[in-house]
């Protein structure tokens, strides 16, 4: 059947969507943790490279950081493969997004909690790791999700520099196939397919972490969190 | 100025501490002493700066400039810079602090939110700190509430483990930040209960609050605020029933009509 052979013609292409998505959340929320820490800094400098840092990234697009990553760079001796250059762009622009989504997090959890801390003589550093960070969580975590999802989408775009994921799959399909449009059905049957599980598992964590623990603020459902995009 | 005559090295020191927020003076030249044992109570108008001058003891509000003074350890302050870090957690670990809003860990029972100091600040053993919080659990009538958390625990309740915890740290003086203002009176009353046992045991407590009769029944001193100065202060009975300044027969005839 013709639908079945284009679906495991675009089933190949699967792994380098998730590989593309995953691999630059990972990378961004390993960024976002020195860039939210200098957008909290005491020092008004160091805030200032944060929101530069986050300026910087949110306000170009990706594709315009991919061409600058895949074309630009070679001309500086730095030669990144088609992946590789589709995981540094989306990490380091996934950067810039989870630091926002982290300094909400933090925003959520009054100021009575770390005051509270303080007054105990509870050190900087296990005020975040014992009272602020498993709070913030809360509100982080179904944010990041829908992050995670939109990341998934928009990694459609590495297919230009020719990473074989589900879209340039289709693309490639749709010049040997007679019908291009059950093509392009298929392979955008297959984002919704990968994305709705990890929206209901985002939504899932989040009825979970709201649990039993009241009296702090709700923590942000993920259509707030689209709205941030 | 001090009402009552005083030992010439006071327990608890507050020199002419000044709080300004962006440039307006919100505590003008406050100063204080109180000795071991005594429970003084801070009354006044809402903003008149009470909090504020309670903040800076423990140094959660940085004094613009004066010094405060706790059996012998002071916190410099630099006119821009930050107060030295080791100083300042020399200062902390005397004195605990309850808050108007409770301000318990709400991801932490009441046990874990009475351990969380005892383990990070004074290093003592996990084993050690568990039965200190439920030894001040029983002491607040909560051991049964050990393991719940504070969201499912009343306010009084919270309170209550509020004031467990600083106790946890052996604190040589206890401040309470309106600590019923945001209980009914019913959940007020226990906790008003314990902070008067606690003061019959001799803790050296400053309370800012609008309890007048825990005021006049439990402190031995009273301080009127009004305006970022103390107008005045001395007995308890004095104070509110035969207040000298008008500013004071003002506060009180408001509070008394209500």
């Amino acid at each position: 059947m013709v639908i079945f052979d284009i679906f495991t013609t675009l089933l190949q292409g699967v792994k380098y969507t998730l590989l593309v998505s995953f691999a630059a959340f990972f990378l961004g929320a390993l960024i976002a943790v020195p860039v939210t820490a200098a957008r909290r800094s005491r020092y008004a400098f160091v805030r200032g490279i944060g929101t530069a840092y986050v300026e910087l990234l949110r306000g170009i697009p990706p594709l315009p950081w991919l061409f600058i990553v895949f074309f630009g760079l070679p001309s500086f001796g730095v030669i990144l493969p088609p992946i590789q250059s589709g995981i540094l762009v989306f990490g380091l622009v996934g950067g810039a997004y989870l630091t926002e989504i982290y300094r909400s997090g933090f925003r959520a959890v009054p100021n009575g909690q770390v005051e509270a801390g303080e007054a105990l003589g509870v050190s900087r550093f296990y005020i975040y790791v014992k009272i602020l960070i498993p709070q913030a969580v809360r509100t982080m975590l179904p944010l990041a999700i829908a992050y995670l999802i939109g990341l998934l989408k928009d990694s459609a775009i590495v297919s230009i520099v020719g990473v074989q994921d589900i879209s340039a799959l289709s693309l490639v399909e749709n010049r040997s196939s007679s019908d291009g449009l059950l093509v392009f059905i298929v392979a955008s049957a297959m984002y919704l397919i990968l994305s709705v599980p990890i929206g209901i598992f985002g939504r899932w964590l989040g009825v979970r972490l709201t649990g039993r623990r009241k009296r702090t603020p709700e923590p942000a459902t993920v259509t707030e969190a689209v709205m941030i995009r | 100025m001090p009402g009552t005559v005083q030992n010439a090295s006071p327990f608890l020191e507050a020199e002419d501490i000044w709080v300004e927020f962006n440039g307006k003076p919100a505590v003008k030249g406050i100063s204080m002493r109180v000795d071991r044992g005594e429970v003084v109570a801070i009354i006044g108008p809402s903003g008149s700066g009470k909090s504020t001058f309670l903040r800076c003891i423990n140094h959660l509000q940085a004094p613009t400039s004066g010094t405060v003074k706790i059996d012998g350890i002071s916190v410099r302050e630099g006119k821009g810079g930050h107060p030295k870090s080791k100083e300042l957690t020399q200062l902390r670990r005397r004195v605990g602090m309850v808050f108007q809003q409770f301000n318990l860990f709400p991801n932490l029972t009441a046990v874990e939110n009475i351990m969380l100091a005892q383990v990070q600040a004074l290093g003592r053993t996990k084993k050690d700190a568990r039965g200190r919080a439920l030894a001040l659990l029983d002491r607040v009538g909560l051991e049964h509430r050990a393991n719940h958390y504070p969201g499912e625990c009343s306010g009084g309740q919270q309170q209550r483990i509020a004031i467990a915890r600083a106790l946890a740290l052996d604190p040589m003086v206890l401040l309470f930040d309106e600590p019923t203002s945001a209980l009914d009176p019913e959940l007020g009353a226990e906790v008003l209960g314990v902070m008067k046992e606690m003061a019959s045991e001799g803790m050296t407590m400053i309370v800012v609050t609008h309890e007048m009769s825990f005021a006049e029944d439990v402190a031995d001193r009273v301080a009127f605020i009004a305006d970022g100065a103390i107008v005045e202060q001395g007995n308890p009975k004095e104070v509110l029933r035969k207040p000298q300044h008008s500013r004071t027969q003002r506060f009180l005839k408001a509070v008394l009509e209500r």
